[in-house]
């Protein structure tokens, strides 16, 4: 689900009180899940002690089909073959808050 | 019409001070002195909160510790701009009369008073990380900034020797400073070893973690005069915010530090070709070229061949303009909280010549930058000589 205005048929993130197009109440949308790597950074030195075991991973801005650019995590790739512009796919993980799960990007096999 | 009339900073790097209060107490005496000035003539202290001092109210508690009790004293949030968002602040309570003298703080002690690593975590839970949207997926600060570094990199072909450029002049630059926190030059082929922090980003990337900080004294020009200062002129001031989070960036090559420069610039009547030295906020080698991009000194993409060409050197004989002469956060130090005022006492220091062997031949007109957040917030001042 991504914030969706009917006025100006336009996503838009993150969330705001207010479309930051026109300025209408905002609601919400089903997205497709599928976009592309804007940029992205192999962390090396994790910071939270809870991710020390975990780097290095990948941190990253998709910018998905709908037009918004999220913050995220890319999973299940090689990191030699990340690129910018690579087409990656949303499925959603546990977060360091195991009650919290959040859409991370995998390489799209399509 | 206010004036910088003191100025003041230690040896950044490790301080063997007990706490935070005592470098407050230790910059505000010296830069009093610069002044001429009293603590008694202090009738308005503004600081930064310090990361390693949990005060409410950092700028009353420091009065307390001072045993002065000024009208104002008050606490200022703006990241790496507040420096310059002081200044302004000052400016308008002595032109507006409602101070005389203002005392301007801004240090930190990350290392002494916390450990570095306890610092390095403290700034990704409550530093520019968004705590919903960002924060669950683990990004440091460094990795934020190699967001942007890898997005410049992609459009603009932006090369690994470009920001090693920028570290290696800091270095060199800070050689020159007896107060900077890393001294020892260093080659390209030292910066390619350097460790991997968050790709593309390396340790040379990055500015350290160093206490310090320095303290400015404002005050009427009339005042300066009484007192023999050596006062430098405020002669205009710009800000601009385009985001607080990097998720909500218009853009992530390109940011605001130019509608600040252009305001400034407009206040002062002045252009940018008027400028003679330019502090630039350098908190990541990334920074740096973005920052000098966005102000307007060369065109999108094209400061990292400039910075590798030398146009950007102290002494370059083609220079478009010298840049962060003391070392920058890369190599003067990285103050946690207090980042930047080291950039606001060198402009203070060149403009009186006072610069010791990096002094410019001639710097009429000093600009500084300071940069909140990533790329968030960014305040400019423009100063020149009384």
């Amino acid at each position: 689900m991504l914030p969706w205005c009917e006025t100006c048929n336009n996503h838009h993130w993150p969330a705001r009180a207010r479309c930051p197009t026109c300025d209408e109440a905002a609601g919400w949308r089903q997205a497709h899940g599928k976009g592309r790597i804007v940029s992205y950074s192999v962390v090396v030195r994790a910071v939270n002690p809870e991710l020390k075991d975990d780097a290095p991973y990948v941190i990253a801005f998709v910018e998905l089909d709908e037009g918004v650019r999220l913050f995220t995590n890319i999973v299940d790739a090689r990191v030699e073959a990340l690129h910018c512009g690579m087409r990656v796919q949303c499925r959603f993980e546990p977060s360091l808050d195991p009650q919290l799960w959040v859409p991370v990007f995998a390489p799209d096999p399509s | 019409m206010a004036v910088i009339a003191g100025v003041a900073e230690l040896p950044q790097g490790r301080s063997d001070l007990p706490h935070t209060m005592a470098l407050h107490e230790q910059l505000a005496t010296l830069a009093l002195q610069d002044a001429g000035l009293e603590l008694q003539d202090v009738d308005a202290i503004l600081t930064v909160s310090p990361r390693s001092d949990p005060y409410l109210i950092h700028a009353t508690g420091l009065a307390e510790y001072l045993g002065i009790t000024p009208p104002i004293a008050w606490t200022l949030e703006a990241g790496g701009a507040a420096p310059a968002a002081m200044v302004d602040v000052a400016r308008g309570l002595v032109d507006g009369g409602r101070a005389s003298s203002v005392l301007i703080l801004a240090a930190d002690m990350p290392l002494g008073s916390v450990s570095r690593d306890a610092y390095v975590g403290n700034l990704a839970e409550v530093g520019p990380i968004h705590p919903d949207i960002e924060r669950p997926y683990g990004p440091s600060v460094p990795s934020m900034f190699a967001l942007v570094a890898r997005a410049h990199m992609e459009q603009y072909g932006t090369q690994a020797e470009h920001l090693a450029a920028v570290a290696i002049q800091n270095r060199r630059c800070a050689g020159l400073h007896p107060n900077a926190h890393y001294r020892d030059a260093f080659d390209i082929a030292a910066y390619h070893a350097s460790k991997l922090i968050a790709e593309p980003l390396r340790l040379l990337d990055c500015a350290p973690v160093s206490d310090g900080g320095g303290a400015i004294v404002v005050t009427s020009a009339d005042i300066a005069r009484r007192c023999n200062a050596n006062a430098v002129k405020v002669l205009g001031a710009g800000f601009a915010s385009g985001h607080m989070h990097l998720s909500a960036a218009e853009s992530l090559t390109g940011f605001k530090a130019g509608d600040a420069l252009d305001q400034a610039l407009r206040l002062a009547r002045l252009s940018r070709e008027n400028i003679d030295l330019a502090l630039v906020y350098d908190c990541f080698t990334i920074a740096m070229l973005i920052n000098l991009e966005d102000l307007g000194f060369v065109p999108k993409g094209q400061a990292g061949p400039a910075f590798l060409d030398g146009r950007f050197e102290p002494a370059g004989v083609d220079a478009i303009v010298p840049v962060n002469t003391h070392g920058g956060l890369l190599s003067h130090g990285h103050p946690a909280r207090a980042g930047g005022m080291g950039h606001l006492v060198e402009a203070v220091l060149q403009l009186r010549g006072a610069a010791g062997d990096r002094q410019l031949d001639k710097v009429d007109i000093a600009m500084v930058h300071g940069m909140g957040g990533v790329f968030a917030t960014h305040g400019v001042l423009l100063l020149g000589g009384a």
